[in-house]
């Protein structure tokens, strides 16, 4: 078991790496840098000033020599100061990484309990009209682009009178303020990801529903409801999980845009923010954060696999 | 119910010959057929068995015997259905009850207990065999932690598994194919049931441990005086196991006797080839197999549906159906010319 989660550590280690190198390199390629933008608006520039701008920014060193300046800060800690306003990166990151992981852990449970229950719902009901409902809107849900969903969520809201409270309070400030602002954004991230999670529960169950064992549990006598979602949905799981996982992913994803739309000061509108000013140290950063998210939620879905299944657990041992 | 209550429920087709029990019959299965959608699947099936009694299905691969039982489990799955005849449990008639109703019932386990073909695929890979074995005992009306666990590790010594504290935490995959089927008996047995149906309880197993299990459940069912049916395509089966045989063919019982009877003077040409077909154990000597294979449930033959392959046919045979009747020397036959074969044997 330890060794299985120290080889998974050093695994994500060395993608966290990559994806720097990939975004550090890939970044300087998109035209106009920051110095372009800062200057963009004032009067009268002279390439003398671009370049005394860029040496004075660092920007003028070979892009290796910037790179191990700035991985050999990240190592210790230090990822920067913001090229905009001078304040230090990391502070900035954790400041915005609360109502990201928020929104998304709201999202993530909501899209399980609501993917899972539908699936389950579909597969007990199957070949009925119930079943049939619930496939055709998981199948909807799935086609509907979550910011296009986000939208669709806040128009729909003003449209019966109704607007999400601002400026955005945290959950320790204004728990019922926070609820308002979380609420909606979590619903329009979660529905994609519970309409595939539906659909692949639904099969999944299927399949373990007609399994010898679910024979032979209700043979002796084993009550629908344990029959179903213990024996059905625990073996189902395996499956399930791994999309879960995925899923967390582009939910992840979702956040730039969805924080975005309704004015949540996250991860996202700050990655977003970032890019637009082309703010190197907070992009960068910010996209290690979420590396390391993604990192530790497989390592979860990893090690849940064990909690659910005896097997996997053992082999691991 | 006490043994004298015999209840008139027996079907005349289906007595229990040689036997001169007086146990009452525990259950009685009466011109059975089951469809899965349009393919019927079991058309003719007449069987009884009374307490502390051991009746074996024989049959080919799709006569239809595990149909039959899963029938009287309430266990037919999607599409299947009971379409004619009738299912009686203690002189209850259960033929086409819902699951909910069959539950309410305690048709699940309390009453009818199964121990399946395959016990790597029967048991619930991510449970423990105490749980599985818990879920069984709580339908006793069992409760309280110590007082399950306890009952569940004596069910588990009870059918000889080494270690019953330790096997009540460990899962399916840890323990053998013996061991497996073991504790499936116990899982059976522990809602103390009145009727265990084994559907081919060692077909999965090794040849070595067959005897061992086979062992166990003749002499569980013998201790606890239960009625007990024993599926299998295996006539070594039937005699170490049962007082009774009912041979299946196509999806109708052909011949119903005592295992003494039916061994030593099989009397349907279908029950002889099966026995002709088996090995005798000298070197050398020939097998007699039967050409040919079970019909199909599309492909049925008119009349006798074992015509085809009998050799003893005549003309009649593709005409007119024969029915599941006594013969006159203490059998249940279905054969348009077993007076006339019996005479010729005799």
């Amino acid at each position: 078991m330890l060794t299985f989660a120290l080889r998974r550590a050093v695994l994500g280690i060395l993608v966290l790496i990559t994806v720097s190198v990939l975004v550090f390199v890939s970044f300087r390629f998109v035209p106009g840098d920051i110095v372009n933008q800062q200057l963009s608006e004032a009067g009268a520039v002279t390439p003398e000033l671009l370049a005394q701008k860029r040496a004075q920014l660092g920007l003028d060193k070979p892009l290796l020599v910037q790179f191990t300046e700035w991985a050999s800060g990240v190592v210790t800690g230090d990822f920067g100061k913001s090229l905009w306003t001078g304040r230090p990166v990391a502070n900035q990151i954790v400041t915005a990484l609360v109502p990201t992981m928020q929104l998304s852990i709201v999202a993530i449970i909501l899209g399980a309990v609501l993917g899972i229950g539908a699936g389950v719902a579909a597969a007990l009901w199957r070949g009925t009209p119930g079943d049939m409902i619930l496939r055709i809107v998981s199948t909807v849900f799935l086609a509907i682009p979550q910011l296009w969903l986000g939208l669709l969520t806040l128009t729909g809201l003003a449209m019966i009178g109704y607007y999400i409270p601002l400026p955005y309070r945290s959950f320790s400030v204004n728990p019922a303020i926070n609820f308002q602002q979380v609420i909606f954004p979590a619903v329009a991230l979660s529905l994609g990801v519970a309409a595939a999670l539906s659909r692949l529960t639904r099969s999944a169950m299927l399949e373990v529903t007609g399994a010898d064992f679910i024979r032979a549990a209700r043979a002796r006598g084993v009550p629908s409801s344990r029959l179903y979602i213990g024996h059905g949905l625990k073996n189902a799981l395996i499956p399930v999980i791994t999309l879960l996982g995925t899923q967390f992913g582009n939910l992840l994803s979702g956040t730039v845009i969805i924080e975005q739309i309704f004015n949540i000061p996250g991860l996202g509108n700050m990655l977003f923010e970032a890019v637009a000013n082309r703010d190197y140290p907070v992009v960068q950063a910010a996209v290690l954060t979420y590396g390391v998210i993604t990192i530790v939620v497989n390592l979860l879905v990893d090690l849940s696999y064990g909690i659910v299944d005896p097997r996997i657990r053992e082999a691991r041992s | 119910m006490t043994p004298g209550s015999a209840t008139p429920m027996t079907p005349m087709s289906a007595p229990s010959y040689g036997q001169g029990s007086a146990e009452p019959t525990v259950l009685a299965v009466e011109a059975l057929a089951v469809r899965y959608g349009d393919m019927e699947v079991c058309s003719d099936v007449s069987l009884s068995v009374r307490r502390g009694e051991a009746l074996a299905l024989i049959g080919e691969s799709g006569s239809g015997k595990s149909v039959t039982v899963l029938a009287v489990t309430g266990l037919l799955g999607r599409g299947g259905a009971i379409s004619r005849g009738s299912v009686v449990l203690d002189g209850e008639e259960i033929t086409r009850l819902s699951e909910k109703e069959r539950r309410r019932r305690g048709l699940f386990g309390r009453r009818i207990g199964v121990i399946f073909q395959n016990p790597s695929r029967a048991l619930d890979p991510v449970f423990t065999v105490g749980q599985q074995l818990n879920e069984a005992l709580s339908l006793t009306g069992l409760n309280g932690r110590e007082a399950l666990r306890s009952k569940a590790a004596e069910w588990l010594r009870h059918v000889g598994l080494p270690d019953p504290e330790e096997a009540l935490d460990r899962y399916p995959h840890q323990l053998s194919g013996g061991q497996r089927q073991r504790a499936m008996i116990a899982i059976a047995l522990a809602s103390e049931p009145e009727l265990l149906i084994a559907d081919e309880p060692t077909t999965a197993l090794d040849v070595t441990i067959q005897a061992q299990v086979l062992n166990l459940i003749r002499r569980l069912q013998r201790e606890l005086n239960l009625a007990l049916i024993i599926v299998t395509h295996d006539f070594g089966v039937v005699a170490a196991m049962a007082d009774r045989v009912s041979v299946m063919y196509a999806g109708e019982v052909v011949e119903t006797g005592s295992v003494t009877e039916i061994i030593r003077d099989p009397r349907h040409p279908y029950t002889r080839a099966l026995l002709g077909s088996l090995p005798t154990g000298q070197p050398g000597a020939r097998i007699e197999a039967l050409p040919g294979s079970v019909p199909s449930a599309g492909t049925m033959p008119t009349g006798c549906r074992f015509h085809p392959r009998c050799p003893a046919a005549v003309a009649e045979c593709a005409g007119e159906e024969p029915r599941l009747e006594p013969a006159s020397y203490g059998r249940v036959l279905r054969c348009l010319r077993a007076e006339e074969l019996a005479a010729y044997d005799a």
